[in-house]
């Protein structure tokens, strides 16, 4: 397990290439689509993380996922399926700390993602 | 965003044509109530270039009259001073509702509204919501519709199946009454030289035409009274509710179209093109996959929870379901579940969208008729492979 | 003796022995043996030898004499002249007055027993002439045979005054007496009288009447006094009054002689006072002038008091006068040398004011010289950076984007130039003054850090922050100017380490802090690096202006030169040094150490909050370092996970600190039970440990600051998370957002009107402006000045101005004033006014919203700017 998450990415092109093809415009649309959505879907998470909604957290965070996962967000997706399993517990203080990773993980994409260009 | 709002304006979506302030007070009024994307011109000298620098998307032609406002229209068509896909709107008053009935059967307009006296207010939205929905690119307001309808209780449900109960009836009875005119006045023009035309078309107006118009009319009228009654005694329903009921409403005009393309592809006897019917909420992915499918030559059509698939699946049958397993409102589960008992796609195909690890949820899904299922994310080849397979085993 | 004698004997008892014949018959009573004398006879005495009895209600004197074993006592009825007697007795009794009586033949005395008494002598005792005597005061012996002698002889009243010494104390006695001659030879006989008070009082006062006097003379004090009798006044003072006035003797009580040497001037004022005082009993009390006969003026001071007589009138007036003249000169010449002086000094300071003003002009020439070169200097400038940053926001290929690039640094870089020269010139002309601020070591560093770490890291420099955990000195210096400082030598640090032939970077920042006494400490704050590093020759022209180290490296690094001199220069004026060590290819170490006050008052030690450090592995330099800082800032329990279990303390801090992920993901379930954990590890570790544990916080061991790691700590108790943390701002992000921009936005509608209005006088900046706000989607009108402006605005609806501050006929702060007065006139809602600015003063901005002006956008104008200023004021203005 230890070895497979040192091997996560933080975009992985592939997955995206692999998904709708080889194509750089679609492929950067995608991404920038997902920057926007990540960014709606945080300050909900955040939002239901201060109201302790641990349903809506856990749908908010397996919706990103989806996204995050077809983009090739490794990392992402991995915190927020570790999220998901969280707001089962409702253990607040892991979440918390989660979504701070998480929100770090955004800005890596982003900042590879305007690098990559 | 905003800033494109505002260049917007300068060239309104909508424009309403009038010769005085006064006549269509009560029209612009509903229509700024809907959208801010709207502007109403009195028709001067100048009017074709302001129109021509407007480039509007939807006119409404409310002129002092019928003819005047088909005489300006041809005008502007003819100098090619509109936009090419825009919509045209004949407004008439109560007198004239034939004649403009008359001229959208011949593809004149696009659609008519009796606007004097004012009574179908919904309608008016409705056909102004429709011309818009013709353009590509005005998302945004089929997306504050969806943002409407997820909010859509249970209450509001029922009331949308008596909805649609109504409309099929209506649209029988159009599409009744459509091909009786059809055939007639084809009968007519082809026995007739075109010197005889309008001679003949007033005969036929005052003896066949005319009676025939007025029971069609008198139907719907009725019809969507009763509809526009049964949404009124619902309690709660705000502005907001009303707005989202023009969602059936709209359904309508794909309704038609439908029909008629179906009829065209019967026509022609060209190949049928399947159709899938991708039910995920999360609008990238959603597109992604429509992506893929739509490259390969199916055609899509999106939803983003379980409920508007429910409302698709009753009026239309596909020859395949993607769905995802996660979707607000109504699951996959439950929503496999209904399809399976009600409705067109009894029989169609469903896959699944899922997460590796809901494999069990999964299993308890295929009892309920799961055709395949989808590996959030798969690849390209992965995902056509399974829909490749579950069209191909319908077939 | 014989029985006709009326004689009584008694023995030393007076108890009665023998009663002669004649007494008893004067008596008549013959047994009288045995009995006493004293009880019989009703004894008084009156001296020693002379009683007066009485007995069966006759008076009877006893003369006493002594006989053998005892008294006889001759008895002598008293007839007629008892009383007298009786009454002489009684008054020489109750005056105190002692008697006395001396034989000048036998040379024997007789004292009385009030004369024994107040002679401090018993009554019992014998007394000779020579034993009286020798009691005397030693000085006044010889006045009793003087004296006696004289009154025997030359019949010279025998009456002196002698002291005598009784128990220690001088008495005064008086001494009275007179020579009567009787059958019985020559005596005196006399008064003894004690004078002590009366003596003792006169010679007190001889005393201070001589004291008086001596003062008197020595003073030159001059007394003058005036009798009345009847309606007359006469006049009287004595010599030193005279010679005051150098009048001759026989002027002496003519009061006219005064009068006429009155000064003229004064003469009226005097002379009504005196009468005044006369008539009312006023205190007399003035000065006045004199002019003597020689033709000498003199001051006199006089002064008299006016006394009444029994019936209440004013009789008597005593004074007297003082010659002042020698003080009056002295504080005339006084007088005199204090206004010259004050002259003087007005003079100069005259002259100081003038200079300074001369001076004043001169610098004020200068810094306005200075400002408008450094604004016709911007404002071309400007233009550049706005026109390169648009260009730069087109898309370009890589060519040309390079060339873009490389220009618009080479603007920034000038700018920077600009601004380092203002900053010289300010130090050169010692204009720049040293702010004195309370402030935080710690919050430096942590600013210097936070300027730093992004850049850093990006550039693969490892920042390391060593602390000195003092505890938290407040210290009090110019916290600006020292940041300034530390700011450019680590970010020369940076420019030197991020280099191609480097091939381990790493730079190291340390503080230290070692107190001087209790007001002040020196701070010393070393940035070490291992960049290209210099030769000794470079190190010796470091601080000159405009050298870099090398000619070459200006190529090579850019940067002004300035900035060392600038930092040289300030640490001069803080007192502090730089110091530097180099070597060439192996790294340069700067050290700044200054000396800061120590804010005294604040000196509340607030209690540590407890904290457990669990360690996991051995721990590493920089752990190390953490749990130094943790120690200083947290009452800190360590606990070591291998072989403790958990026997802590459950406190809301808990710091893991570790460098062995193997170890750590052992210890994994334990940590999980405590709780909010923070987890430190070296910066290769800290991403695996991230992920292995995404439910902890994880955090790198440097570069931290003491701020940081609080900061970390604290944030790990809030239990809700800030929305603002978590806004991912796509708007920045032009490179990906840009594409879309463009797309979205086909050329702006030309014919519409429109509701920015910009105002600004040069037409380079015209164009840039709106080819800016173009590129945002957004057009504007432009006015060439202010009066325009106002024109425009008034005929038309903006929602939003933009305007330049300084344009010809009416500037941008003229605009705004008529603007702002013509809304508040009609009632309007105030439209946003924003300065376009290129000047760096302060003050400018405090001007601009105190005008009533909304923003600022400060030239160079880049595109962000003016972005973020369009949402802050117009996406949401209506």
């Amino acid at each position: 397990m230890n070895t497979q998450l040192n091997e996560l990415k933080t975009l992985n092109k592939n997955t995206i290439i692999e998904l709708v093809g080889n194509e750089p415009a679609k492929i950067t649309k995608f991404h920038v689509e997902f920057l926007k959505q990540a960014s709606v879907v945080l300050k909900g998470i955040v939002k239901s993380f201060n109201i302790s909604d641990f349903k809506e957290l856990k749908s908010q965070a397996h919706y990103l996922k989806t996204s995050a996962r077809a983009v090739g967000a490794e990392r992402c997706a991995y915190f927020l399926e570790t999220i998901e399993n969280y707001s089962l517990d409702q253990n607040k203080p892991a979440i918390k700390q989660v979504i701070i990773k998480l929100n770090g993980e955004f800005g890596e994409i982003k900042k590879e993602l305007s690098h990559g260009k | 965003m905003a800033s494109n709002n505002r260049i917007a304006k300068r060239h309104p979506s909508v424009l309403l044509l009038a010769h005085r302030e006064d006549d269509v007070q009560g029209v612009a009024e509903l229509i700024a109530e809907q959208t801010d994307d709207f502007r109403c011109l009195i028709v001067r000298k100048t009017a074709l270039d302001d129109i021509q620098q407007l480039a509007p998307k939807v006119l409404l032609f409310a002129l002092s009259d019928v003819k005047k406002s088909i005489c300006l229209y041809n005008l502007l068509i003819k100098e090619n001073r509109l936009i090419k896909n825009h919509y045209s709107v004949l407004l008439c008053s109560n007198k004239e509702s034939g004649v403009a009935f008359k001229c959208c059967l011949k593809n004149l307009f696009d659609s008519y509204f009796v606007y004097q006296p004012l009574y179908e207010k919904f309608r008016l939205q409705l056909i102004v919501y429709d011309g818009l929905k013709q353009f590509a690119n005005t998302d945004t307001y089929i997306e504050s519709l969806d943002a409407i309808v997820q909010n859509q209780n249970e209450e509001l449900n029922d009331l949308i199946e008596t909805g649609l109960g109504y409309k099929t009836s209506l649209v029988d009875e159009i599409n009744k009454h459509k091909e009786e005119v059809n055939s007639i006045n084809q009968n007519i023009l082809a026995q007739l030289p075109d010197s005889m035309h309008k001679q003949l078309m007033s005969e036929l107006n005052e003896s066949h035409i005319q009676p025939l118009l007025n029971a069609l009319e008198s139907s719907i009228s009725e019809k969507l009274m009763g509809l526009v009654d049964g949404l009124k005694q619902s309690q709660n329903l705000n502005s907001q509710l009303i707005s989202q009921l023009q969602q059936p409403l709209q359904s309508r005009q794909s309704i038609q179209n439908e029909v008629t393309t179906s009829n065209n592809f019967l026509n022609n006897g060209s190949s049928p093109q399947h159709s899938i019917l991708l039910v995920e909420d999360n609008h990238i992915y959603r597109e992604m996959i429509s992506d893929v499918l739509s490259n390969v030559g199916y055609e899509i059509e999106q939803v983003d929870d379980g409920l508007a698939a429910i409302k698709k699946i009753k009026l239309t049958q596909y020859d395949l379901i993607v769905m995802d397993l996660f979707l607000p409102n109504l699951d996959g589960l439950n929503t496999t579940k209904h399809i399976r008992n009600v409705g067109k796609n009894i029989k169609t195909p469903v896959i699944a969208l899922t997460g590796n690890k809901n494999k069990q949820l999964v299993k308890k899904w295929a009892e309920h008729g799961l055709d395949g299922y989808i590996l959030k994310p798969s690849t390209k080849q992965e995902i056509l492979a399974v829909v490749n397979k579950a069209i191909g085993h319908q077939l | 003796m014989d029985s006709n004698t009326p004689h009584i004997i008694t023995d030393l008892n007076l108890h009665i022995r023998f009663v002669s014949q004649a007494a008893t018959e004067l008596l008549n009573k013959k047994k009288l043996t045995g009995l006493d004398l004293k009880e019989i006879f009703e004894i008084e005495t009156v001296t020693d030898d002379l009683s007066i009895g009485s007995y069966q209600s006759h008076r009877i004197i006893l003369n006493r004499y002594n006989c053998q074993d005892g008294y006889c006592f001759l008895l002598q009825e008293q007839k007629n002249n008892t009383e007298h007697l009786g009454f002489l007795v009684d008054a020489i009794s109750s005056s105190n007055i002692g008697v006395w009586h001396y034989n000048i033949e036998t040379k024997t005395i007789y004292l009385s027993d009030i004369s024994k008494r107040i002679l401090g002598i018993s009554p019992n005792i014998k007394l000779t002439w020579r034993k009286l005597l020798s009691l005397v005061h030693c000085d006044d012996r010889a006045l009793f045979p003087l004296f006696f002698e004289n009154h025997v002889q030359f019949g010279v009243p025998l009456q002196f005054e002698f002291r005598l010494k009784l128990s220690g104390q001088q008495f005064w006695f008086g001494l009275k007496g007179s020579c009567i001659h009787k059958s019985n030879g020559q005596w005196i006989n006399g008064t003894l009288q004690d004078c002590t008070v009366e003596k003792t009082t006169v010679i007190a006062l001889n005393d201070a009447d001589e004291s008086k006097q001596l003062a008197i003379e020595a003073g030159k004090i001059g007394t003058w006094r005036a009798t009345k009798s009847g309606h007359q006044w006469l006049w009287k003072w004595d010599m030193l009054a005279n010679t005051i006035f150098k009048l001759s003797p026989e002027d002496i009580g003519d009061l006219n002689k005064w009068v006429e040497l009155l000064h003229p001037e004064d003469k009226p004022r005097v002379q009504a006072a005196l009468e005044d005082s006369l008539r009312t009993g006023v205190e007399f009390k003035q000065h006045y002038r004199s002019i003597l006969k020689s033709g000498e003026v003199i001051y006199v001071f006089a002064q008299g008091r006016v006394g009444k007589n029994y019936k209440g009138e004013y009789c008597r007036i005593d004074g007297v006068c003082v010659d002042q003249t020698e003080i009056h000169t002295t504080q005339l010449a006084l007088k005199k040398l204090n206004s010259e002086l004050e002259t003087r000094v007005n003079d100069r300071t005259a002259e100081l004011h003038n200079t300074l003003q001369k001076a004043e002009q001169a610098n004020r020439i200068k810094s306005e010289f200075l400002s408008m070169i450094s604004h016709e200097l911007r404002t071309p400038l400007n233009g550049i950076i706005g026109a390169l940053d648009l260009l730069s926001h087109c898309p370009l290929s890589s060519e040309p984007k390079d060339l873009v690039e490389t220009a618009s640094t080479s603007a920034n870089h000038l700018i920077t130039i600009l601004n380092d020269l203002l900053d010289l010139n300010k130090i050169e002309a010692g204009k720049l003054e040293l702010e004195t601020v309370k402030f935080n070591l710690s919050s430096v560093i942590s600013n210097l850090v936070n300027t730093f770490s992004a850049t850093a890291k990006e550039k693969g420099i490892e920042l390391s922050i060593f602390e000195s955990p003092a505890d938290s000195l407040i210290l009090k210096g110019d916290e600006s100017r020292f940041l300034q400082i530390l700011l450019n030598i680590l970010s020369n640090a940076v420019k030197f380490t991020h280099c191609d032939s480097v091939p381990i970077k790493k730079i190291n920042v340390e503080t230290h802090i070692n107190k001087l006494n209790i007001y002040q400490s020196e701070i010393s704050v070393s940035v070490s690096d291992t960049g290209v590093g210099m030769s000794s020759d470079t190190i010796q022209k470091l601080f000159t202006p405009f050298t870099q180290a090398e000619k070459s490296t200006t190529r090579k690094f850019g940067g002004t030169g300035l900035g060392l001199s600038i930092c040289g220069k300030l640490i001069d004026l803080m007192g502090g040094k730089i110091c530097v060590e180099s070597k060439l290819g192996v790294g340069s170490k700067f050290t700044v150490t200054a000396p800061f006050w120590l804010e005294l008052t604040e000196n509340n030690i607030e209690d540590k909050s407890p904290l457990n450090c669990y360690i996991i592995g051995k721990l590493s330099d920089k752990n190390q370092h953490i749990l130094t800082l943790l120690q200083s800032a947290f009452h800190t329990n360590i606990i070591n996970l291998e072989n403790n279990h958990m026997s802590s303390a459950d406190v809301s801090h808990n710091v893991v600190l570790t460098n062995d992920l193997d170890m750590f993901l052992e210890h994994i379930e334990t940590l999980c039970a405590i709780n909010k954990v923070i987890v430190y590890s070296d910066s290769s570790l800290v991403e695996l440990i991230a992920l292995s544990a995404p439910f902890l916080a994880v955090f790198a061991n440097q570069p931290i600051t003491l701020r940081l790691l609080e900061k970390q700590i604290n944030a790990q108790q809030q239990d809700q998370l800030l929305i603002e943390d978590f806004s991912l701002d796509f708007d920045t992000d032009d490179s990906i957002e840009a594409s879309i921009i463009e797309e979205d936005n086909p050329s702006a509608a030309e014919y519409d009107i429109h509701d920015i209005l910009l105002v600004e006088d040069n037409p380079f900046n015209q164009k840039l402006i709106k080819s800016q706000l173009a590129k945002l989607g957004l057009s504007c009108d432009v006015a060439n000045n202010g009066a325009e402006g106002f024109n425009f605005w008034h005929s038309g609806t903006y929602r939003l101005i933009l305007t330049d501050c300084h344009m010809p006929k009416v500037d941008g702060y003229e605009m705004t004033k008529q603007i702002r007065t013509e809304e508040a006139k009609t009632d309007q809602p105030p439209v946003p006014i924003i300065a376009v600015t290129g000047a760096v003063m302060q003050g400018e901005r405090d001007l601009c919203t105190s005008i009533g002006m909304n923003d600022f956008l400060c030239k160079p104008i880049r595109l962000n700017d003016i972005k973020s200023i369009m949402e802050r004021w117009y996406e949401h203005s209506t």
